[in-house]
């Protein structure tokens, strides 16, 4: 039957199903920032690990989506309820070969606006539990600045496709 | 304090409101007794529940959001700065041939690793304890503290001491096991029973007894023999061949003196795992050969 077909031999593992009944959640670090995602060098192992000050802490499953976030988001942050605000998500990992902390994308969704990202899921994105979450929240009338680190220099020019 | 809510739906954990209060209750319907408010964990907590008598309950899903910087208090005081750092006291040797400083180099760096394994990250307990009465944590996620393990532990017998060895990198974070001290046999025996397979932070756990010191002897046998079946290509350009010149002092040391290579991993005491063997061995052929 799977003539015709082609099947992606190097199967990406799909996200278990997850019951969240019965599996606890996790306790996720979420760090907000305006307009830009907070430097990674704001994380370090200095006294013992210091973060970024303001932490938001979740209590959440892998299974939990970038829109699922989102809206955990707007719910503490009352000015980011506005219509085409953009979240902009980055996971946050200790480097396993390094004493530094490595930040990668993972996504971003728009309030009132469909997106590619909205339902990647943490477990997609490789996440493990203890990492944190950087999230940069851009106004919709700001314009979002991410210059302390240099990757992302394209990122303004990446569309934003609307999906559907 | 051990927060207790689960979700009760499949879907999109909906958000609901007042749970941006800044407390650290547990905002979940109906949390069974927030047991045990924690004097010494911070403030932020992963969640837990013990295996079995889970009560299930129904209720909304959703995940509570806590807000604030807790005060990462309970943590071992694993110092990062310290470091001894050989290589400065010595000036850069200019007048020997170009390779042996290489060598010397390297050794001092493992020389470095080695003395920083030595005295104060062997804990007390790692040498006192007996096997039997020690249980080893696996699969922890690295929200959890050595508060935790002790608060979560605690409830199964007094405990000695808690160990959660720190990642080589980065020194307040744990290298995803950990061990418990009982001071009972049977109160190990306990913690296993109920916390064998339970969840911490949304993840499940393993919880073993230790293995004993003999466990990793069948490992040291492999290396010799798969040294000598492959034997190294004949045609090599010379310099190679004569820096390898002498396979004799490769072999190393008596093997009892090996400790289990990284390869071997989380498992056994964890004075095995400290620095590893790896960062040892060079050090041991740079020694012989000159």
């Amino acid at each position: 039957m799977s003539n015709g077909q082609v099947v992606s031999q190097v199967a990406v593992s799909q996200d278990k199903p997850l019951d969240r009944e019965k599996l606890c959640p996790m306790l996720l670090r979420v760090f907000c920032a305006n307009n830009r995602h907070n430097p990674v060098s704001e994380y370090n192992n200095r006294n013992g690990g210091s973060v970024p000050a303001n932490e938001l802490q979740m209590y959440t499953w892998m299974d939990c989506s970038l829109r699922e976030l989102t809206s955990l988001i707007k719910e503490v942050n009352p000015d980011a309820r506005r219509k085409g605000t953009t979240f902009d998500f980055a996971i946050i990992q200790a480097d396993r070969t390094s004493t530094r902390y490595i930040l990668r994308d993972i996504g971003n969704t728009m309030n009132g606006q469909r997106g590619i990202d909205d339902h990647k899921t943490l477990q997609q994105c490789k996440f493990e539990v203890g990492d944190f979450v950087d999230v940069a929240i851009t106004m919709p009338n700001q314009q979002r600045r991410f210059n302390n680190h240099g990757d992302r220099r394209d990122f303004d020019r990446r569309p934003r496709s609307p999906i559907r | 304090m051990v927060e207790k809510d689960e979700a009760k739906k499949r879907g999109r954990s909906s958000s609901s409101s007042s749970s941006s209060s800044s407390g650290s209750s547990s905002t979940g319907s109906s949390s069974t007794g927030s047991r045990s408010s924690s004097s010494s964990s911070s403030s932020r907590s992963p969640s837990r529940s013990p295996r079995r008598n889970r009560p299930t309950r129904g209720g909304r899903s959703r995940s509570p959001i806590r807000r604030g910087s807790p005060p990462r208090g309970a943590r071992a005081n694993r110092g990062t700065g310290d470091r001894p750092d050989r290589r400065s006291g010595s000036p850069p040797r200019r007048r020997r041939s170009v390779t042996p400083p290489r060598h010397r180099d390297r050794r001092d760096r493992s020389g470095s690793g080695a003395r920083r394994r030595s005295p104060r990250r062997s804990s007390p307990i790692a040498r006192s304890a007996s096997p039997a009465k020690r249980v080893v944590i696996k699969n922890l996620s690295k929200n959890v503290l050595k508060a935790h393990l002790e608060e979560i532990f605690s409830i199964y017998g007094a405990i000695k001491g808690v160990d959660l060895p720190p990642d080589r990198f980065h020194a307040h974070i744990h290298r995803g096991y950990g061990y418990v001290d009982y001071e009972n046999h049977d109160d190990a025996e306990k913690s296993i029973k109920y916390m064998n397979g339970a969840q911490v932070d949304g993840l499940q756990v393993q919880v073993e007894m230790t293995i004993g010191r003999q466990a990793p002897a069948p490992y040291r046998r492999i290396s010799p023999i798969r040294r000598r079946s492959s034997p190294p290509p004949r045609d090599r350009k010379s310099p190679i061949r004569r820096g390898g010149r002498s396979p004799p002092p490769r072999r190393r040391s008596p093997p009892g003196f090996r400790g289990s290579g990284a390869n071997n991993m989380p498992l056994g005491p964890s004075r095995f795992r400290r620095g590893g063997s790896r960062s040892r061995s060079p050090a041991g052929r740079g020694r012989s050969r000159s």
